[in-house]
């Protein structure tokens, strides 16, 4: 009987893996390191890249805590902080947070849906070295004193023609076309690889909780980044060009700005919160040692959250005066968002409760978010409401908020899921022990910084403010935030330090060191270059866990070519198949020339016409048709099962 | 020596010239984004227009129809030799995919030369008030994308001039620079109302 | 709780009222959270793992049927939440309702305009040879309504003053308001509460709350213009006043001095602050500010003056005559 059923062999498998091995490897040298279209090389230059920037924002918050250390202190002028505290915040919402989640999915995704390679892989390096060019750019112009100085969000007349003459605002606004165009090119390639590109028998409901994340996320993304497109847009005109979308004199009006940004603005905090659910799920299911509880009810407030996302951004607005029943539908909805994060703690908790516990590093980690998340969650409960927040709002309340939720419910995730997956990159584990310290020390430093500035905001501090008198009192609690501050400094370095030790003389990891219930647990660590030797097929939601003993892989995809299996949306059956481009230079020269030509438009608008053929010229070189049509295959260009499939159209 | 069973797929076509290619996907999201830039620019038309009290501004009326509708149907009807192009790709027939293309081309080019025409006539600049700054951005945005989409079907005709090029790649290419034209031609639509008809009626 | 400008120290029913839902919030938010960290650790120390698991342990439980109690447990714990927060938006939504009426018609207008980095108040009344500038100090009478008029004359600023009130931005070409009420005397610090350029910091402002009576005399003198100098060395200070660019930006009411982007200085000498109530009102703190406003608030729009010390000391005196 089961002679008859297609079947593959070890020889099979050798022969495969000689031939993969050649096709998907990437080149070396120096023109190669730049044509590399790997998602696993681009996902971690994204991470690497986002943690660097994520190092530089450490540094800057670590410097304002230093000024704000003391009252009336002179450690920096107004000038310095002013552009300190906007670059801190771009870079920590635009360099790091959204692109590290961009790399995390870029590196995981094709490995969780059970394929080679993201569906646009050219795009992807494009992606790349966008956000890299255009996190170069403002630093750049930061470290020659010209960094842009109106805060992180820009608010309009101050970030106009008039009230910010130079150049200092149109580099922060050209780098938000740099890190959007990164995001969108992200969001569309996650967008149709978890659609398209799913292992056959990985229906919409057997998707892991992270894929399932990333493809709400991606969404939000498509939906959300335009805004801020439009808006930076709009007043690169009105800086640059003399249009008056802000200007009231001509019958622009300054609160436009407002409504378009926040418009963009609520979202992309969900943006970088969704991925890190998505974390936490994996986290929990594997570190329980059972199956998340509440698939559906999860997987629907992912949704949830993402649609009432959209309708909360006047709630950043309650002090500019719009009319008391618009106020009270932010209000409801801001609230209201709190349920289905409240269904994902819950369901979270069920199953801890029912769970087998492993109190590994990642699991710590994703307790340490339980614990900070759900204060920031409350007290954004409490800055929906109206009244209280026109005490609150733009104090250092505000800041002791935001933080609480984005590092607790981001970064927090973020260093667990990168202690987890740590050893699928590089083969080896990381210091648990060391990571138990790094825990605790960002745990303990990040309470001390933030929690005490709940209580400056309540007493009257406001936000973006380099100094503030001595009679105020606010002297003793800005210390004992400067001190946590360092506190964390050190934990991050710990951090760092353990991942240096560790690549260099870690435990070997094997395949499977978590016993995870994801794809990317069943091929090698390191990943090899092709990822899977034969792609999976799945029948449950937990691939590892309900893998039958008989699961099929696929085979009949060619090896001399950059082949993948395209399937349908819902079910996951397989469709056709499709090649997918190899190694080349055009997506990085386009990138680069394109950076010049933005940059270049900031100083001339004379400069786009001429600046526009290289990009061009790279565009083509891009989109040219890669070598000569397509011949069929010799059989000896790929496995097939034995005996053959004769019909090619069921499952 | 030990097995594996295998779930073969080598007799499923190797590439796919319709909905199912992962292009035209990434092409629909490419659309969808734009489209939301547009629809963005149209609620910042909204916006300024219930801040204003007078609108459209003093000495900003709205250009008489005519030949804005005119330009407009020129638009609507380039879209029909594209359809053919399209249909004509998705059969593999090279020589009416290039009638196609060539006769929504010059459709396009015209239409590029009225909006030149009408656009210039305009009585104020972007920088005269914010109205005028909201209508060029709009009328900006869109000639963008309009050119974007002529370039975009030059390179795909010169593509397949040649026969030995008229493969799935360029089939697709095709069909999916129609999807293109569609965007083009059916924004163009709603914008049209907004610029012309909207001032008119609010 | 320190006083000096802390929105839970209450001084008048705005604040009063916020001040009250906030200590709701807080109670039922901090029992929110024992509630989920109580669940967190009992669910810990429920389950040990083992200490050294297997790797590649497979061993992946099947959904137990305790999960139907979970479903349970979830449900109602989602139904929790959507009802507290619904008390806490019914909760909100009459607070705000209360803090938009006053109810009394005999109330004071003011109307403020903000500047980089100071802020203009012009005290509305009826009959217009009533009404009068002052900038960066603020009277009100106790125990009446007042109704703030705002906007700016150059980027979005917020008046917020916490012991009073929430805040509300002043946008230009947007007329905001809001009312307050002070109700006990006193003097309450407010600070601008929206970034606006290089010394947002320094923007801040004092509201003098007095009896009804003495903020009558008060209002009295302010109509009145400048007292004119009655030696001749404050005759000489007046001279150095105008002789200098004071006069540009600076109007003394009562003397050709009409400059309109400063601080009016009809009255100066009856201000406890200077530099928008980041300098107390003192000769030497004066003299610092006239000679080199940028060592103090760099940026701002007041140049650095260099006059001979004799000069400096009439100017002073002129302008400490300013009552």
């Amino acid at each position: 009987m089961s002679a008859e059923r297609p079947h593959i062999t070890d020889e099979d498998a050798l022969r495969e893996t000689a031939a993969l091995r050649e096709v998907w490897a990437e080149p070396t040298g120096i023109v190669g390191f730049f044509s590399n279209v790997s998602h696993t090389a681009i996902g971690l230059r994204y991470v690497v890249t986002a943690l660097v920037f994520f190092l530089l924002g450490g540094i800057e918050a670590l410097l304002m805590r230093i000024q704000l250390a003391r009252p009336e202190n002179r450690f920096l002028g107004p000038d310095q902080y002013n552009q300190i505290f906007t670059v801190h915040g771009s870079t920590m919402m635009f360099l790091f947070a959204v692109p590290v989640m961009e790399g995390m999915a870029v590196y995981l995704i094709p490995l969780m849906v059970g394929t080679r390679n993201v569906a646009f892989p050219r795009l992807n390096a494009f992606g790349y070295y966008m956000f890299l060019c255009g996190g170069l750019m403002v630093y750049a112009f930061f470290f020659i004193n010209a960094g842009p100085d109106a805060g992180w969000f820009a608010y309009t007349p101050l970030s106009g023609p008039q009230y910010s003459p130079g150049k200092r605002v149109d580099v922060w606004a050209q780098m938000i076309t740099f890190t959007e165009v990164s995001a969108l090119a992200v969001a569309t390639e996650l967008i149709v690889t978890i659609l398209k590109m799913r292992a056959p028998g990985m229906s919409l409901n057997r998707m892991p909780l992270y894929v399932w994340s990333m493809l709400v996320q991606s969404f939000m993304v498509i939906f959300a980044m335009p805004a801020v497109i439009v808006c930076t847009t709009l007043l690169i005109l009105d800086r640059l060009v003399g249009t008056h979308f802000f200007n009231p004199a001509e019958g622009g009006d300054p609160l436009l700005w407002q409504h378009l940004f926040w418009f963009f603005g609520h979202p992309e905090v969900y943006l970088i919160f969704i991925p890190a659910l998505g974390f936490v799920s994996t986290i929990v299911g594997t570190f329980s040692r059972r199956r998340v509880f509440g698939y559906m009810p999860l997987v629907l407030s992912l949704v949830a959250t993402a649609f009432l996302g959209f309708g909360l951004w006047v709630h950043h607005m309650f002090a500019t005066g719009i009319p008391q029943l618009g106020e009270s539908y932010f209000t409801a909805a801001s609230m209201m968002i709190a349920i289905p994060s409240g269904v994902q703690i819950f369901c979270w908790l069920g199953t801890l409760w029912t769970g087998r516990l492993r109190f590994k590093t990642p699991l710590l980690f994703v307790l340490g978010f339980v614990a900070i998340f759900v204060i920031g969650g409350l007290s954004g409960v409490m800055l929906a409401s109206v009244p209280i927040d026109l005490q609150v709002h733009d104090t250092f309340f505000v800041v002791a908020h935001f933080h609480y939720v984005l590092i607790g419910g981001a970064v927090f995730p973020l260093f667990g899921a990168f202690f987890f997956w740590f050893p699928k990159a590089t083969g080896r584990m990381m210091d648990d022990r060391l990571g138990r310290v790094t825990f605790w020390l960002l745990f303990v430093g990040f309470n001390l910084t933030f929690f005490p500035m709940h209580q400056l905001g309540l007493r009257g501090m406001p936000r973006r403010v380099y100094t503030y008198p001595a009679e105020m009192g606010w002297g003793p609690l800005n210390l004992l935030a400067t001190v946590g501050a360092f506190v964390m400094a050190v934990a991050v370095v710990l951090f760092l330090v353990n991942a240096a030790m560790s690549l260099r003389a870690g435990v070997v990891a094997g395949r499977d060191p978590w016993a995870g219930e994801t794809l990317e647990w069943s091929i090698p660590s390191p990943t090899p270059e092709y990822g899977f030797l034969f792609l999976p097929t799945v029948s449950g939601r937990s691939a590892m866990w309900d893998a039958r003993p008989d699961q099929p892989v696929v085979t009949g995809l060619r090896n001399d070519r950059r082949e993948i299996l395209v399937t349908n949306t819902v079910e996951a059956t397989p469709h056709h198949r499709e090649v997918l481009p190899g190694p080349t230079i055009w997506p990085f020269a386009s990138a680069v020339t394109l950076c010049a030509l933005l940059v270049a438009s900031i100083f001339s608008p004379r400069a786009v016409p001429w600046l526009v053929l290289p990009v061009g010229i790279s565009l083509l070189g891009w989109f040219w048709p890669r070598g000569k049509p397509p011949v069929p295959a010799p059989e000896e260009h790929r496995v097939r099962a034995r005996p053959p499939r004769l019909s090619a159209d069921t499952p | 020596m030990s097995t594996r069973p295998a779930l073969d797929v080598s007799l499923l076509p190797d590439s796919s010239v319709d909905t199912h290619a992962l292009i035209w996907w990434g092409q629909v999201f490419m659309l969808v984004i734009e489209g939301t830039v547009f629809a963005l620019l149209v609620a910042t038309y909204f916006y300024l227009r219930f801040w204003l009290p007078v609108w459209p501004p003093a000495g900003a009326d709205p250009p008489p129809l005519l030949w804005p509708v005119v330009n407009l149907l020129v638009l609507l009807v380039s879209v029909i030799p594209i359809r053919y192009a399209d249909k004509a790709a998705e059969q593999g027939d090279r020589i009416g995919s290039i009638i196609g293309l060539v006769l929504g081309l010059a459709l396009l080019i015209v239409f590029l030369a009225g909006r030149a025409a009408i656009w210039k006539a305009l009585p104020f600049t972007y920088s005269t008030h914010a109205y005028g700054s909201i209508v060029y951005t709009v009328l900006g945005a869109h000639t963008m994308h309009v050119i974007a989409c002529l370039l975009e079907t030059v390179v795909i005709l010169v593509m397949i001039l040649d026969p030995a090029r008229f493969h799935d790649e360029q089939r697709l290419g095709v069909v999916t620079g129609g999807l293109y034209w569609d965007f083009v031609a059916g924004s163009w639509v709603l914008l049209f109302l907004l610029l012309y008809v909207a001032p008119r009626l609010l | 709780m320190s006083a000096w400008q802390s929105a839970l120290d209450a001084a008048g029913p705005q604040a009063e009222r916020i001040a009250r839902l906030w200590w709701v919030f807080l109670a039922v938010c901090a029992a929110v959270y024992a509630l989920v960290i109580g669940f967190l650790f009992a669910a810990l120390a429920r389950r040990r793992g083992d200490p050294a698991p297997r790797p590649a342990d497979a061993e992946a439980t099947a959904s137990p049927t305790s999960d139907r109690g979970l479903t349970r447990a979830v449900a109602t714990a989602t139904a929790a939440t959507a009802l507290i927060l619904f008390i806490l938006l019914v909760a909100s939504v009459g607070t705000g309702k209360a803090l938009s009426e006053h109810g009394d018609p005999n109330a004071l207008y003011i109307e403020l305009t903000g500047h980089q980095w100071w802020w203009q108040a012009t005290y509305q009344d009826p009959s217009p040879s009533q009404q009068f500038e002052t900038a960066n100090e603020i009277h009100i009478p106790v125990g009446r309504p007042v109704i703030f008029i705002l906007t700016s004359s150059d980027v979005i600023h917020s008046f917020w003053v916490p012991n009073l009130s929430g805040k509300i931005d002043l946008i230009p070409t947007h007329r905001n308001t809001i009312w307050i009420r002070a109700d006990k005397p006193g003097v309450y610090r407010g600070q601008c509460a929206e970034f606006c350029g290089l010394q947002h910091a320094n923007m801040a402002l004092r509201v003098v709350a007095e009896s009804p009576t003495q903020f009558e005399a008060w209002r009295r003198a302010q109509v009145e213009p400048a007292p004119a100098p009655d030696t001749p060395d404050k005759q000489h200070g007046q001279q150095v006043f105008t002789s200098l660019p004071c006069a540009m930006c600076h109007t003394i009411r009562g003397t050709g001095a009409g400059g309109r982007t400063a601080p009016d200085l009809t009255h100066l000498a009856t201000r406890s602050t200077i530099a928008a109530g980041i300098l107390p009102n003192t000769r030497g703190h004066l003299a610092g500010w006239i000679l080199d406003a940028q060592g103090v608030k760099p940026g701002a729009a007041m140049p650095p003056n260099v006059l001979p010390p004799d000069d400096l000391q009439s100017l002073l005196d002129y302008l400490g005559s300013l009552q």
